[in-house]
């Protein structure tokens, strides 16, 4: 049974329909690639399944529920994480704070209001975990927006994973990352536990192929190919838009 | 110990024994520093609005005008004792947050500001309408009930005991807010004013999170409003003026907005014109707007932001 699966997705803006009845569907623990050129409606199927746009038409079901009406808090607390392209931190708090955010937010009672945060001791752990597991170990206590371009980005990621989520989201983790650094977050992100699922948006074409078995071709709102690597890679039709040959 | 606790406990200090000295040199400054003490107490509550959950709302004088009644006509009508007429002021405004909030929180930015505006201008001209009830303009007065606490009872009448109250009460304000400031609540609240959009993808209820800041913010402000009631013994539809709605965010912008203390700060500065400087110039505002803007320009921060850098506040 799929996890997170459209039915017939649609989102029109006006004249201009950017997702288009996407019949989408994503097995446990499965780790897809989603690309397609700019405009293709990558972003705005993520807002989708996000809960930040509501569908023009169509229905998301997760573990085999419609949740097309939820909003994106509901959504998150089912298990449905993203980050965003463009990077979407808490500026003014620290690495371990925009991190703790996000991981008290699976606390019993995420809005105590008279005991000390600092006496949350099991949330700060995991919240150091992650940091450390991305690398942002040693920065813990830095301003996100003192950080460089690239560690916000892992930054992203990492608030995407503080909240235990069961479907990852990831908009382009990589952009704005240097060679090494994409190699290391791709490298990260495919040693994740086993049973959570992800969903990747790249333009790092090495990037996706790498770590997706399976890839979903999107152009011009409409699902145009789907399939493994290698099988993508010779689709024609996907080589006429995307790959540009 | 910190840097930042040593002053907290030096200014307390101040106030709680240094000031009471001089009442009889000068009796003004313990009224003075009473109405600091009110004013603080106000705009504590209204940086948990505005500071800590970025919401700028221009309607607070709605509920210090509401706590400054409820207590008011409560001791006039009923006979209230202190703390009964204290109560019924905090619940009449705990109420009428609540139904505020529950469509005003949902406006965002600056249909937020303008919403409030709107409602502080309709409580204003009711206010001053319903002269029967509010006695309009000139207002009401009342006769202090004493504060009785079992075996012994204070009479507000005298200015050292009426100052000692308004500092109790300040200090409680103080302590429980600071907690709320350093509790998950509060930590939610910041990311809150940092970025509203990604707390709500994170799993938190934007609007909830939101709405909480806004009642505690009035409830405190419903308290000033009791308490500025029992300073002048007395309360006049000017209280639910929009001047009194803009004076919170001027202190806090003034001493420090997420500071709490900067609300102090803000007050008393303030109130240092409207007292001190008023005297040899009428048109002290000016001034005190030139240095409004100046720490705007130079510390967005405000004064306590000037502070922190000299001293790493905590």
């Amino acid at each position: 049974m799929n996890i997170l699966e459209t039915k017939n997705l649609t989102k029109r803006f006006g004249g201009l329909i950017a997702v288009n009845k996407v019949n989408f569907g994503l097995k446990k623990g499965e780790r897809r690639g989603i690309i397609g050129p700019n405009g293709a409606g990558k972003t705005t199927f993520f807002n989708l399944l996000s809960g930040y746009y509501r569908p023009s038409e169509g229905k998301i079901f997760f573990q085999g529920e419609d949740i097309t009406n939820l909003k994106p808090f509901q959504r998150s607390r089912i298990g449905i994480s993203r980050t965003f392209q463009l990077t979407n931190v808490f500026f003014d708090m620290t690495v371990f704070e925009n991190v703790w955010v996000g991981a008290n937010s699976r606390a019993k009672h995420p809005l105590k209001f008279f005991s000390s945060a600092k006496k949350a001791t099991e949330i700060a752990e995991k919240a150091k975990e992650i940091c450390e597991m991305l690398g942002l170990g040693d920065k813990l206590h830095e301003l996100a927006g003192n950080l460089s371009g690239g560690d916000q980005r892992l930054l992203e990621v990492a608030i995407g994973l503080s909240t235990d989520p069961v479907v990852l989201l990831l908009d382009e983790p990589t952009s704005g990352l240097s060679p090494k650094e994409s190699v290391d977050l791709i490298k990260t992100l495919s040693a994740l536990p086993k049973e959570l699922s992800i969903v990747l948006i790249e333009h790092n074409i090495d990037a996706v192929f790498d770590f997706s078995r399976t890839i979903t071709v999107l152009h011009e709102g409409s699902i145009i190919a789907e399939g493994p690597p290698e099988k993508i890679r010779k689709n024609k039709k996907v080589k006429q838009v995307y790959l540009g040959e | 110990m910190k840097k930042t606790t040593a002053l907290k406990i030096v200014v307390m200090v101040i106030l709680a024994l240094i000031i009471p000295l001089f009442k009889d040199v000068s009796s003004g400054l313990l009224s003075i520093m009473s109405t600091v003490l009110i004013y603080a107490i106000y705009g504590m509550g209204y940086d948990i609005l505005y500071g800590y959950t970025n919401q700028t709302s221009y309607g607070h004088s709605l509920f210090l005008g509401l706590g400054a009644y409820g207590f008011l006509l409560s001791v006039r009508n009923m006979n209230a004792d202190f703390f009964i007429a204290l109560l019924i002021g905090v619940a009449v405004v705990t109420v009428a947050a609540i139904a505020i909030g529950l469509f005003a929180v949902r406006m965002e930015e600056s249909y937020f500001v303008i919403t409030t505006i709107i409602l502080v201008w309709i409580g204003y001209y009711l206010a001053m309408n319903m002269v029967n009830i509010t006695g309009g303009d000139d207002g009401l007065s009342m006769t202090l009930p004493p504060i009785s606490l079992g075996f012994i009872s204070f009479s507000l009448y005298d200015p050292l005991i009426g100052y000692y109250v308004f500092l109790s009460f300040f200090a409680v304000v103080l302590v429980v807010l600071e907690r709320i400031v350093s509790s998950p609540l509060g930590k939610v609240f910041i990311a809150v004013r940092t970025n509203p959009n990604r707390v709500e993808f994170l799993g938190y209820n934007l609007f909830y999170c939101k709405f909480i800041a806004f009642v505690i913010s009035a409830v405190i402000a419903g308290l000033a409003g009791s308490l500025l009631a029992v300073r002048f013994r007395y309360a006049s539809a000017t209280y639910f003026n929009i001047t009194y709605s803009a004076l919170p965010i001027i202190w806090t912008v003034l001493g420090g907005a997420g500071t709490l203390w900067g609300a102090l700060i803000g007050a008393a500065i303030y109130l240092l014109f409207v007292y001190f400087v008023s005297a040899w110039w009428a048109n002290y505002l000016i001034l005190f707007g030139a240095l409004l803007i100046t720490v705007m320009k130079f510390s967005p921060k405000g004064i306590l932001g000037i502070i922190k850098k000299k001293i790493s506040w905590g």
